[in-house]
């Protein structure tokens, strides 16, 4: 569960000696890629978060900037709640007065960034190196609302007396959105809930070592009481919580029958009416196994792995659920990762060496049988997601599965037991590292479309410096290096949402639809959460937070 | 030694260094993509209170207080789930729990076309998505102002398609397969307001 970016190091740590310019890199980055990240990043983003003026100014060497300015904001809110303006209005104006009206509209900052997206490194002028930013700032306003503001802005910047400086600023998009009635509220103490993500029991991921298995959540109402209840897996236990129907939740292991401690390493859960009877089973897979608890009647589980036949197996991210073959019984498609312990994804920018994935027919007679060969979909990516979805609206439920490591998969279903991979014709090979995959109508065509969550590296700008080590083989030391930044860009920008033609392909609409930059995305689902018939997105992220709060 | 932006490893022993104290793309605030309906999203996560910073895995979303509007939970990676209650608004919703017959019980597949205020809304059950996770099956419409429901059309898993016309909004419904009408209407609400 790590990123592309690391595996370029691990690249590098195996094949010591191949780069010439490793010692070049180390000299870069002391004089330009570390000061850099610390005047952007970390200087000018807290600066602007204490929202003193001259602060602020001492991390620019000039007095106007151009671009979209302060003038005429217009309010673009439409039917919506939140208040949403936008400036428009191109000119200049003095930077000093550009931060005056920034800091203006906020009581406090709660949290400043200036995120580079990329530097231009090939093409620096007398003002520096043209660098695309984001500047994302989030607080509250003088009335109390809550409130977030983001720029985009063309800067370049120079070192100028020892200090790495903004010589230049265009901003070129500027929009605000606030609200006084903010639509969610934690709701976790007074639903009861205290349940901390425990990762004893883990295995360590080999390319961070103080990395160990994430683990998920579901949602089913076991009980059979009309009140959905909840499960919370950890690596070495999973807990069922039941909708006590007045607001809060209740911890009923001991009550349904499950085991104190489930030693799997437990990552992804589901419940799914494996034989039709009315209440909800409980299957999760983990990096050390896999268990299929069966509900007998209403919140009673007993462990079943071994009687419906599941054969011992390691590395597994999550499982699918659908009735692939219409025999209505629910199968499940197992996602697995490569052993993390052991190995490394090879190649490094198109992994086929994960442990293969599995699909698991359910026979109609409380077993499931393993078909994975037969139906084609042997997947050998290092998968950490997938979802069923019909996205060619056949009937019949097709595959997309995201791999960390390697291109995704859509594997359609041919109505007769078998799948093919068309991936790469429908245009979603997404080589981005998906971590969270999700279907939707959200242009309401009546096609489902994609949301494929990925990572937006951080450090990625330091990547397409000249000097950077290529993260190819030596033997493969003749690619261009235009070549290997368009892979390295695509590896690291970001979230893709793929929006399904109906005539079987998928166009790319990220950039217009404005979802690439969710961070380190990891889980997102679609969603309708202010009720107005549009499905929205919700999107999760965030790699480690350490105690030390620089990002490094 | 472990700085700057790139991972280094260790020079006297090649391996790579544990992050140690320091964060990777960390406190990171979760997105809202608020859908602008022109093939535009904004992200709204902050004025709506839900730019959790943990640092997020999985989540299920499902509406567990009734009220018809969508909750989320947040299942965090080495720190606490965290519960995102909906506080809702005046919108109108509708609410489906497909039961099947001929088809899995659990009706995972079938595929929900709904008509409202001149406008079509689909959704297709699925059982497992996002990260590690899985949402709710029953299926959630907002209806925005409009308070009634011209016609929804549920194509089962098995083939069959089932249709019915002129719902009131908001309530839950569960439609068995191969039935005439909702077998069962619930409309109340958990006391906890």
């Amino acid at each position: 569960m790590t990123c592309r970016a690391l595996l370029v190091v691990a690249a590098l740590a195996s094949l010591p000696g191949c780069f010439a310019s490793v010692e070049q890199w180390e000299k870069t980055r002391k004089t330009e890629i570390d000061p850099i990240n610390s005047a952007i990043h970390r200087h000018l983003a807290g600066d602007i978060k204490s929202r003193d003026v001259d602060t602020i100014l001492r991390n620019y060497d000039l007095e106007v900037g151009d671009g979209i300015t302060w003038s005429s904001p217009a309010d673009v809110s439409g039917d919506f709640e939140e208040r949403r303006t936008r400036w428009e209005t191109e000119g200049t104006e003095s930077i000093r007065e550009r931060y005056e009206r920034l800091v203006d509209l906020f009581a406090e900052i709660e949290k400043a960034e200036v995120r580079i997206h990329r530097i231009h490194w090939d093409e620096s002028n007398q003002d520096g190196y043209p660098t695309e930013a984001r500047f994302v700032v989030r607080g509250t306003a003088p009335g109390g609302e809550s409130r977030f503001l983001e720029q985009e802005a063309l800067l370049h910047i120079d070192r100028r007396g020892g200090e790495w400086v903004v010589t230049r600023e265009t901003i070129e998009a500027r929009e605000m959105l606030d609200s006084s009635r903010p639509r969610f509220a934690v709701a976790t103490a007074m639903a009861g809930l205290n349940d901390v993500h425990d990762l004893s029991g883990s295995p360590r991921f080999r390319l961070i070592g103080e990395m160990a298995a994430s683990s998920g959540s579901a949602v089913a109402d076991f009980d059979c009481d009309g009140y959905e209840d909840l499960a919370l897996l950890s690596t070495n236990h999973v807990t069922l919580y039941r909708n006590a129907a007045d607001g809060s939740f209740l911890p009923v292991n001991d009550e349904v029958g499950l085991p104190p401690t489930l030693p799997i390493s437990g990552s992804g859960i589901v419940f799914f009416d494996a034989e039709n009877d009315g209440d909800p089973d409980l299957w999760i897979s983990g990096l050390l196994g896999q268990r299929f608890f069966l509900n007998e009647g209403c919140g009673q589980f007993v462990d079943q792995t071994d009687i419906v036949g599941i054969a011992p197996s390691t590395w597994s991210s999550m499982p699918l659920v659908a009735d692939y073959d219409r025999d209505g019984f629910l199968d499940v498609y197992v996602v697995r990762m490569g052993d993390h312990e052991k190995s490394a994804p090879s190649p490094s920018w198109n992994a086929r060496n994960g442990i293969q994935d599995s699909l698991y027919r359910n026979r109609g007679d409380g077993t499931f049988e393993e078909v994975t060969e037969e139906a084609g979909v042997a997947e050998r990516g290092w998968g950490l997601a997938g979802a069923w979805g019909d996205f060619d609206g056949d009937g019949d439920p097709d595959l997309y599965v995201g791999n960390e490591f390697g291109t995704n998969a859509l594997y359609r279903n041919e109505g007769d037991g078998t799948f093919t991979d068309v991936a790469e014709e429908a245009g979603v090979l997404d080589r981005g590292a998906a971590m969270g995959i999700t279907w939707g109508d959200y242009d309401a065509d009546g096609r489902l479309d994609l949301f494929v969550s990925n990572m937006y590296a951080n450090s990625r700008w330091a990547m397409f410096h000249p000097d950077y080590p290529t993260p190819l083989p030596w033997y493969l030391g003749w690619v261009p290096r235009d070549v290997v930044d368009d892979v390295t860009d695509e590896l690291t920008r970001g979230s893709t949402l793929l929006r399904n033609q109906g005539d079987g392909t998928f166009e790319d609409v990220s950039d217009t639809a404005g979802i690439r930059d969710g961070q380190w995305g990891w889980g997102a689902e679609f969603l309708d959460y202010d009720n107005d018939g549009l499905l929205d997105i919700y999107a999760v992220n965030g790699f480690i937070s350490g105690p030390l709060l620089d990002d490094v | 030694m472990f700085d700057g932006v790139g991972r280094r490893q260790d020079q006297t022993t090649g391996q790579l260094v544990d992050i140690g104290q320091h964060s990777l793309n960390g406190y990171e605030r979760n997105c809202l993509f608020r859908n602008n309906g022109d093939g535009t999203f904004s992200d709204t996560a902050r004025p709506n209170g839900a730019d959790r910073v943990e640092d997020g895995r999985g989540l299920s979303v499902f509406d567990y207080d009734q009220d018809g509007f969508v909750d989320i939970l947040l299942r965090n990676y080495a720190q606490p789930a965290q519960l995102l209650r909906n506080l809702g608004g005046s919108e109108h919703w509708l609410e489906i729990k497909l039961v099947g017959t001929e088809s899995n019980r659990d009706a995972v597949g079938a595929r929900l076309s709904l008509e409202a205020g001149g406008r079509m809304q689909v959704r297709e059950v699925h059982a497992g998505s996002s990260y590690l996770s899985a949402s709710s099956l029953i299926q959630h419409f907002g209806l925005g102002e409009v308070d009634h429901v011209d016609a929804l059309e549920i194509r089962w898993p098995s083939g069959r398609v089932d249709r019915l016309t002129d719902l009131d909004a908001d309530r839950q419904l569960i439609l068995v397969e191969g039935s005439d009408g909702p077998v069962a209407v619930t409309s109340w609400r958990l006391p906890i307001r």
